[in-house]
């Protein structure tokens, strides 16, 4: 599985997101699952970061959330 | 004096309905344990919950969504109270109460259920509604087979020139159950990094000795899958769901699971009929206006419905013709089963009004589900491609490939009396193996013709010219025809 971590303001501008979205987050960027763009029709752009699911689990421990 | 009799008011008890919705995440997670991840990983997808609890009353003091003024409100998993501080899951609070959070990643030796229960009071009787509704978490586990790296040489591994000019061939194929795997590809010969990027290498000029050739293949099946999906999303058919599936009330027939050829007969049985299809039970919020909507061309085109209440008990049946209609969820039911011809677009949507017909979002997944599959039989890694990052993970093998002439034998021609007038002695080296002579032995072989101290030849090549002073000399210093055979 793909996940993207882009920013909070990016991911809510696009409509990826609301306010109270369970997310993972360190408050200023958020992880998402790449399908849910994929809903969205939206696009990977150069302010998104892909993940693996092993990058993904590794951010997230940085993050310690 | 003052008569005092007794009166008291009697109120009829609430009635409760309520519903459940996955805001985000899965119910049902796979566990692959070759990788040891979840798909989809909670910790990263949470599963969110949301039971939306409804009251009914008789004397209209209350009606509709109560979740906010919910008290008492419980969560456990297999039994157990979720307390509010754990960490692995969010109770909603306030106007979210009904709404659970679960990042917890289940394991699949667990058989995992989740219950929810709450209380409402009515403010004014104190009449007490009470919700409950439980929900199942699957774990399933798949062991995807690992990927095996196999690397043969169709043609050999050994060269022989003077049958195989063209050289031989290295193939390595990642394979998983029987099937390639999308793979990009690292060549080393004797640890050199080499230019070759596909499956395929061609080795024209293996040593006699012999060389190490190594290959180091990525999985790149995340990468194809990317590719797969990017196809299937720009599909015209599913670009044009997907914008109905927006744009359009939500769609509650779902056609992947529908009973095909059969339909709600005159006495509410679900019985064959050719060219109708009738649904699986549609959850309905009582009270609440429903549309029917449909478009066909066929002889017999009506909606038939079934009514049923919340044990799934049969209560009534209705037929339609019309293509457009509303309908007003009686108080009592609490399930539908709708059927409708087969070859026609029927929808069943809550809402004020009716909006064109959209697919289910199962229907949508359904339709990508056989994208997918269709696409990925179409599509393939570009050619000789290589992730920007070479992977940490890598399959790896390798082969010995050497170069070899065989059995062969040389003949020397020569003058064997040399006339001392003569400029010249020509010396020729001809190549025999066991179909005769060797065409092109310049191609594999040379001589060295009278070695010297520091190594080197006085002259050499296959065919020489001998100055007769040269001849003179070398039997002067009691030499003969001395010579080595060089293998190129």
């Amino acid at each position: 599985m793909i996940y993207v971590k882009l920013s909070i303001d990016k991911a809510k501008e696009l409509g990826l997101i609301e306010d109270n979205h369970p997310y993972p987050t360190n408050g200023e960027e958020v992880i998402l699952k790449k399908d849910l763009l994929t809903l969205a029709n939206v696009s990977v752009t150069e302010e998104m970061t892909e993940l693996t699911t092993a990058q993904a689990l590794k951010i997230l421990d940085t993050w310690q959330i | 004096m003052i008569q005092k009799q007794s009166i008291r008011i009697e109120y009829k008890p609430l009635s409760t309905s309520d519903s459940a919705t996955t805001l985000s995440g899965n119910q049902r997670q796979t566990y692959d344990v070759n990788t040891g991840y979840f798909h989809p990983d909670r910790r990263l997808d949470p599963l969110t919950l949301l039971v939306t609890c409804e009251v009914l009353d008789p004397h209209n003091l209350v009606s509709g969504v109560v979740n906010s003024a919910l008290t008492d409100v419980m969560w456990k998993i297999n039994g157990d109270v979720i307390s509010s501080t754990n960490a692995q899951f969010k109770i909603g609070q306030n106007e979210e109460k009904g709404k659970l959070t679960i990042y917890k990643n289940i394991s699949d030796s667990d058989d995992t259920t989740i219950e929810f229960e709450a209380k409402y009071m009515e403010p004014k009787s104190k009449r007490v509604a009470k919700f409950q509704r439980s929900f199942s978490l699957i774990t399933v586990t798949e062991a995807v087979a690992q990927a095996e790296l196999k690397l043969t040489a169709p043609i050999g591994s050994v060269q022989f020139p003077f049958v195989n000019q063209k050289g031989l061939v290295l193939q390595a194929d990642l394979m998983r159950s029987a099937k390639k795997v999308p793979a990009a590809y690292y060549w080393k010969r004797d640890g050199v990094e080499l230019d070759e990027k596909t499956d395929r290498l061609v080795v024209t000029d293996a040593s006699k000795a012999g060389n190490v050739f190594q290959v180091e293949v990525a999985d790149c099946t995340e990468k194809f899958n990317e590719l797969v999906s990017e196809k299937v999303e720009a599909d015209a058919e599913v670009v044009e769901w997907r914008g109905l599936l927006s744009g359009e009330g939500e769609n509650l027939i779902i056609r992947k699971s529908e009973l095909k050829n059969y339909w709600v007969d005159s006495y509410g049985y679900i019985v064959v009929s050719t060219g109708h299809a009738t649904t699986d039970y549609i959850e309905v919020l009582p009270g609440s206006k429903y549309w029917f909507t449909k478009i066909t061309n066929t002889e017999d085109s009506y909606f038939r419905w079934a009514w049923y209440d919340k044990d799934k008990n049969y209560l009534g049946r209705k037929p339609n013709p019309e293509d457009i209609f509303s309908y007003i969820v009686p108080s009592y039911v609490k399930y539908l089963r709708i059927s409708y011809p087969m070859q026609s677009s029927p929808k069943f949507e809550k809402g004020d009004t009716a909006t064109n017909w959209s697919p289910s979002k199962l229907d949508l997944q359904e339709l990508i589900t056989q994208k997918t599959a269709y696409y990925a039989e179409q599509t393939s890694l570009p050619q000789g491609y290589r992730p920007s990052i070479k992977p940490d993970t890598l399959y790896k093998s390798e082969k010995l490939l050497k170069k070899s002439y065989g059995d062969y034998d040389v003949e020397i021609h020569y003058p064997e009396v040399v006339n001392p007038d003569t400029d010249f002695v020509q010396f020729e080296a001809v190549f025999n193996n066991n179909k005769g002579v060797i065409e092109n032995a310049s191609d594999f072989f040379t001589i060295g013709w009278w070695k010297k101290a520091d190594g080197t030849y006085e002259y050499k090549g296959l065919k020489i010219k001998v100055p007769f002073s040269k001849i003179e000399a070398f039997i002067a210093s009691g030499k003969g025809v001395e010579y080595e055979i060089i293998e190129l």
